[in-house]
Order: C-alpha cells, then sequence, then structure tokens
C-alpha cells in the first residue's frame, strides 16, 4: 500500500540512547531503512491489522505491532514490550528543551484518591522522591518526582478523588 | 465419569455471580452440561466478554463491585427475576461469604459451594486454625486466640521464638501481615499491622507464628459431595508470588516428594473432612526447606489457578461443582485420580513490571492469543474491550501443557513469544523472564523469588526491529489515505485505526 516517497529521517529515544533512523520509502510495501551509521537495510513491511506488520529482512521474518500516542510508541514484539520515542525533524524542533528531563507537571495515571500528600509547595525535590500517595485499584502508588526542582503547585488533598489525567502537582526548576 | 450429552442437566439455569474470566469459565461449563447462563453485569461490563457470551443478563448497578457485584439483595433480585435455581459465586466477590451462601439457600436458591457453616468455619483464620489442630491436621507453631494486648504479643513471640510472623485474624491478600525478625523490630510492626488490619477489615486483632523462611506455597486441591464423599486432586506450587499474591503456578510440585504428596493429599481430606465440605476447595499449605508441611488456610471456593489441576488430572472442576450442587456423587473416586504430565499457568496481568507491578489499565488495542498444542488461555477481555480500573486488572490465564515440566516450560515460552497485547502494559516479558530463570528451571523456587531475584532491567528490552516497526508504522500513521478505488476501501479498517489514534495522539 506504500507508495515510494522522500526519505524521512526520525530521532528515536530507547531509554537513556538516541539512535537516528531514515526510512524510505520504495513503494510495494518496501523499505530502505538505515540506523545510525550501519548499512541500509531493505525491509518488507507489510501490514497484517491496524496495529500489526510482518517484517521480512533479508529473509528474516518478524512480527511487530505498534501503538503511536503522540511521540511515544509502545512495540511489542516477541511477548516483550518496546517503550521509545520517536521525533520526526519537525517534534525536534518544537521539543522544548528544558532544564529538566522529566515532566513538570505530574498527572495521575488513572482514577484513584488520595491517601497522602508528602510534601509541602516550596518543598525541593530530587528526581525520583516521592510527591503523593495514590489508592487505585485497591493498591497504593506513590507518585514521584521525575525531575529535580521545586514543588511550586499541590492540586489535591488526601481523600480526595482524582481522574485519569488530573493535574496533581507541579515541580519547577 | 460425568454425565453424557443426553443425560439430563443438573440445573435448568445458573446465575453466575461474578465478572471476567471466571464468569466466562462458569459459563462455558454450564453450556457444556445444557445449563442456561445468567450473567450479571456493571455500568462498566455491558459489553464485557462473560454478557457476550451468557444466555441471560442483567444489569446490576455501577461499576464499583460495592454497587454492584458486592450487593446481595441486587444479586438475588436477578436470580428471582431471571428463574435462575442455582448461583454460582466465581471467586472474589461474595464467593466466600457466609452471609451470601445462606441467602441463597434462604430464597430457595442452591449455592454452588458449601455449606455456610464451613465458609464461617474455615473464614476466621483463627477459629479455622483451631478447628485443624483439633482435626490433626499440622499448623504453623503459634497462638490459637486472636492477640489484644501487645504485651501478650511480647510475650508469645518470644516463646515461638524469632522470626515471628503477624497476620491479621481477618485477613487474607498480605494486609496486615507483617515479618519480625527481631524483638526491637516488634513495637513498630505490630503497630503497621494492626493499622492496616484495621483499615482493610475493620478488625485489628492479629496473631502470632513462628515465621517459616523462604516457604514454599503448596496447595491441595479437594473436591467433596452431599454423600459424605471426599477426594483430593494433588497440589499446586505457587511460590512465584508478588505483592502476596500468585503470579505463576504449577502442578505438580517439585518441592515434595511421594510421600510428602500422598501425606499432604491425606491431611487436606482431613481438613475437609473436619467441615463437612462439600464442593471445589483449596487447602494451601506452607512447605519448608526440610518438606515440614504446616496448614495455612483453606480457600472455601474454586481458585483461579484450578486450571492446572484440570490439565493434569483431566477432571473438570466446575462442572463437578455444579454437578455436586445439584446432589450428584463425585465424578471419580480417589484411586482413579492420577496426576499425568505437567502444567504451568502464568497469570497474564495488565500491570508494570517496571514500576512495581502496578495495574497499569487500559483499552486493549491490538491482542493476539497464542493457540497451538497443549496452549490454553482462559480470558475475560477481547481486542477493543477496556481494562477498567474497577476490577482485578487479570487480562487472562495462559496454561500450558507438556509430559514432562521441560516441554510443559518449552510450551509456555513458545507460546509468551506469540502473546501480544497492546494497549494497556502486560506482564509478559516478566513470564519470559521468570520461566528461562535458573532458580525456576531447577524448581528451587519459594515465595520471595521475585522480590529476591526480579529486577526491571532484567526485561530492559532492545534490539533494532521494535525501531524499524515503529518508524514504519510512523510513516503510515501520518499518510493522507487514497479516497478512491477498490484499494482504499480494502484498507479502510487500519486507516480508520491509524487516524484514530492519531487524533488521540
Amino acid at each position: 500500500m506504500a507508495e515510494s516517497g522522500r526519505a524521512q529521517a526520525f530521532t528515536a529515544v530507547v531509554g537513556a540512547a538516541t539512535r537516528r533512523i531514515v526510512v524510505v520509502p520504495l513503494g510495494d510495501d518496501r523499505y530502505q531503512v538505515t540506523l545510525d551509521d550501519q548499512a541500509p537495510l531493505l525491509v518488507d513491511g507489510r501490514r497484517t491489522g491496524p496495529l500489526s506488520y510482518s517484517l521480512l529482512i533479508d529473509g528474516r521474518a518478524a512480527e511487530v505491532h505498534v501503538l503511536a500516542r503522540g511521540d511515544d510508541y509502545t512495540v511489542a514484539s516477541g511477548g516483550r514490550a518496546h517503550c521509545l520515542k520517536l521525533l520526526d525533524e519537525r517534534a525536534l524542533r518544537t521539543r522544548k528543551r528544558g532544564a529538566g528531563d522529566g515532566d513538570r507537571e505530574l498527572r495521575a495515571v488513572m482514577p484513584g484518591k488520595v491517601v497522602a500528600v508528602l510534601v509541602e509547595v516550596g518543598a525541593t525535590v530530587a528526581d525520583g522522591d516521592g510527591l503523593l500517595v495514590i489508592e487505585a485499584m485497591k493498591m497504593e502508588n506513590e507518585i514521584k518526582a521525575t525531575r529535580a526542582g521545586t514543588v511550586t503547585e499541590i492540586h489535591v488533598k488526601p481523600g480526595q478523588a482524582v481522574e485519569a489525567g488530573e493535574l496533581l502537582a507541579v515541580v519547577d526548576d | 465419569m460425568g454425565t453424557s450429552p443426553s443425560e439430563r442437566p443438573p440445573f435448568r439455569r445458573v446465575l453466575i455471580a461474578n465478572r471476567g474470566e471466571i464468569a466466562v469459565r462458569v459459563i462455558r461449563a454450564c453450556r457444556e452440561l445444557g445449563v442456561e447462563s445468567v450473567a450479571v453485569y456493571s455500568d462498566a461490563d455491558r459489553a464485557a466478554l462473560h454478557v457476550r457470551l451468557a444466555d441471560h443478563a442483567y444489569h446490576i448497578g455501577p461499576a464499583a463491585p460495592a454497587e454492584s457485584y458486592l450487593v446481595i439483595d441486587k444479586v438475588l433480585d436477578v436470580a428471582r427475576r431471571s428463574g435462575a435455581e442455582a448461583v454460582h459465586p466465581g471467586y472474589g466477590f461474595l464467593s466466600e461469604r457466609a452471609v451470601f451462601a445462606r441467602a441463597c439457600t434462604d430464597a430457595g436458591l442452591t449455592f454452588i459451594g458449601p455449606s455456610p457453616d464451613a465458609i464461617e468455619a474455615m473464614g476466621d483464620k483463627v477459629a479455622a486454625r483451631e478447628r485443624m489442630i483439633a482435626a490433626g491436621v499440622p499448623v504453623v507453631p503459634g497462638t490459637a486466640e486472636p492477640i489484644e494486648s501487645d504485651a501478650e504479643v511480647e510475650r508469645v513471640a518470644k516463646a515461638v521464638g524469632f522470626p515471628i510472623m503477624l497476620k491479621a485474624a481477618a485477613g487474607g491478600g498480605g494486609k496486615g501481615m507483617r515479618l519480625v525478625t527481631e524483638t526491637g523490630a516488634l513495637s513498630a510492626a505490630l503497630r503497621g499491622a494492626r493499622s492496616e488490619a484495621k483499615a482493610a477489615f475493620g478488625d485489628d486483632r492479629v496473631y502470632v507464628e513462628k515465621a517459616i523462611l523462604r516457604p514454599r506455597h503448596v496447595e491441595v486441591q479437594v473436591l467433596g459431595d452431599t454423600h459424605g464423599e471426599v477426594i483430593h486432586l494433588y497440589e499446586r506450587e505457587c511460590s512465584i508470588q508478588r505483592r502476596h499474591q500468585k503470579v505463576i503456578e504449577e502442578s505438580p510440585s517439585l518441592a515434595i516428594d511421594a510421600a510428602t504428596r500422598e501425606a499432604m493429599g491425606r491431611v487436606a481430606v482431613q481438613a475437609a473432612r473436619a467441615v463437612d465440605y462439600v464442593g471445589a476447595g483449596t487447602i494451601e499449605f506452607l512447605v519448608d526447606q526440610d518438606r515440614q508441611f504446616y496448614f495455612l488456610e483453606m480457600n472455601t471456593r474454586i481458585q483461579v489457578e484450578h486450571a492446572i489441576t484440570e490439565a493434569v488430572t483431566g477432571i473438570d472442576l466446575v462442572r463437578a461443582q455444579i454437578e455436586i450442587a445439584a446432589g450428584r456423587p463425585l465424578p471419580v473416586r480417589q484411586e482413579d485420580v492420577h496426576q499425568r504430565g505437567w502444567a504451568i499457568e502464568c497469570r497474564i496481568y495488565a500491570e508494570d513490571p517496571h514500576n512495581g507491578f502496578l495495574p497499569a489499565p487500559g483499552r486493549i488495542e491490538a491482542l493476539q492469543v497464542p493457540t497451538g498444542i497443549g496452549i490454553r488461555d482462559d480470558s475475560g477481555v477481547y481486542e477493543g474491550f477496556e481494562v477498567s480500573t474497577f476490577y482485578d486488572p487479570m487480562i487472562s490465564k495462559l496454561i500450558a501443557w507438556g509430559s514432562t515440566r521441560d516441554e510443559a516450560i518449552a510450551r509456555m515460552r513458545r507460546a509468551l513469544h506469540e502473546y501480544v497485547v497492546v494497549g494497556p502494559r502486560a506482564n509478559v516479558d516478566f513470564h519470559l523472564w521468570a520461566l528461562q530463570h535458573p532458580a525456576f528451571l531447577a524448581g528451587d523456587v519459594d515465595t520471595g523469588f521475585i522480590e529476591r531475584e526480579f529486577t526491571p532491567s532484567a526485561i530492559a528490552a532492545g534490539g533494532d526491529l521494535p525501531l524499524i516497526g515503529a518508524a514504519i508504522h510512523a510513516i503510515l500513521r501520518t499518510r493522507t489515505p487514497a479516497t478512491t478505488g477498490p484499494a482504499a476501501a480494502q484498507r479502510s479498517p487500519w486507516v480508520d485505526a491509524a487516524r484514530r489514534e492519531a487524533l488521540r495522539g
């Protein structure tokens, strides 16, 4: 289904590593893929479902299932889950360059109830410090700072119910 | 053994007071028996698999279990309206509530399980322990009575000798449980156990027992009928646990030898007889490094991990439950129960091994379930279904059978390799890690295995393939689809999906 087209370059962030990947669609489900400075690969990538691909690379067969949410990609393959960020050139340009790598805003990942707030506004926290405790699905989950900084906002109180995505706290530089 | 297809069904209609995979499991047994099934569902479960597969389905309230699946009156009202003759409680929810079993009986319904008295006798850990001691069942040394005063706890702890375990009298699921290795740590641990027990069960009484270090969790399946017969169906090893909850089980167990196996089976039957047990039940034991075994508790219901017993004994436990409840005799005699081959179960959960195994619910965007020789997948979900935050985040139970343990492990690894869950984070990779761990391969595991051996970095994924797949997907998801011609019509489902995704992104 893929028509041939121009080369597209991506920067992939996998854990601490950054990799460069250039893909040239050749048409007929074929792609030339160049990873970092390796020799280009000829990839036969046939879509087998909304999120599924059968890949043939030099006679080797593999299946991958890819879910993308914004720049975040989850790839399931061989019983393993791979999480990575994939940024095209435009995304790279617009990506904010801040001091901290983690998120400023901490949001609830699932609905739950706030059990405890462990810090106060003004507190200095390190990356990984516990900020508050949320109970969801009968389990207590500590919400941790993902960057070092100062707690500038706390939006919840113990006992309060929170929805998924709700802003809990803000850590600024 | 069992009924032939021409035999009269044990009941006309059975209500299943549960959801998820166990409701599906019971519905399947009902259909095989020619029994009509009645499902109940909350707001969150209108489109759940058990509703889709049942013969009848009734709404019972909001998503929160306390307002739906746990409300006895609502369940009984559906039973009355639907014309059900019997109620299968599954596991969890109302399954071990004597008051529910009694309410069913009072409403003229058959409760598919033991008597309310048996549930009650085994439900209070302290009472159960006394009962078991009286029946000659070995228990871990400690107190039979719940202890109120802190001073008394200290006295008993010293008498039993450290290390000791503090346990909530009304406990379960690891709540209100503390290991104490020395006198100095006792008072803090006691405070913690009491407050946790109070919060979870409204009862802060604890009891003290000798801690078994590196214990193995081995349980014995029993079946009793209404004619006074009780048999056991051998053991399941459930030592691989996280958060005091089982995640991998196998049968048989490498923790015990033939003599211990026979002794445990005998004792399990003794324990079940002591409470005139009817139906399927499980006697849980701790086994220490010297193969001494101690009664832990009895689960008066079908267990999550029952399928591995079915795989090695060939006996359909859920079907047996229903037939027993209808007054039929046990499907087999003790001497005809044999363990054949080896079975392993991996519980596939929507949870994140990188984040303390915390639940990671969400919509299942893609699901590919393994099949093939020796593989069984008992699931309550499907592609497109939302794993809700309201309930247990189990996606399915994957069961592998092999003629030997090695074969069962190889099949399980093969099946895990095929298993695809996209959307919620699932623990498939954790299982792959566990099933190649030298200690697991040697059968040398205990309940501390995960805590001691597992680090998230052990399942760090790598390789170029995911990158290549992601990049190709990135190109296709942003490409505007062709709007004319048959090719466009053909590819519409995935184009739609990609569009949905792009919009959400």
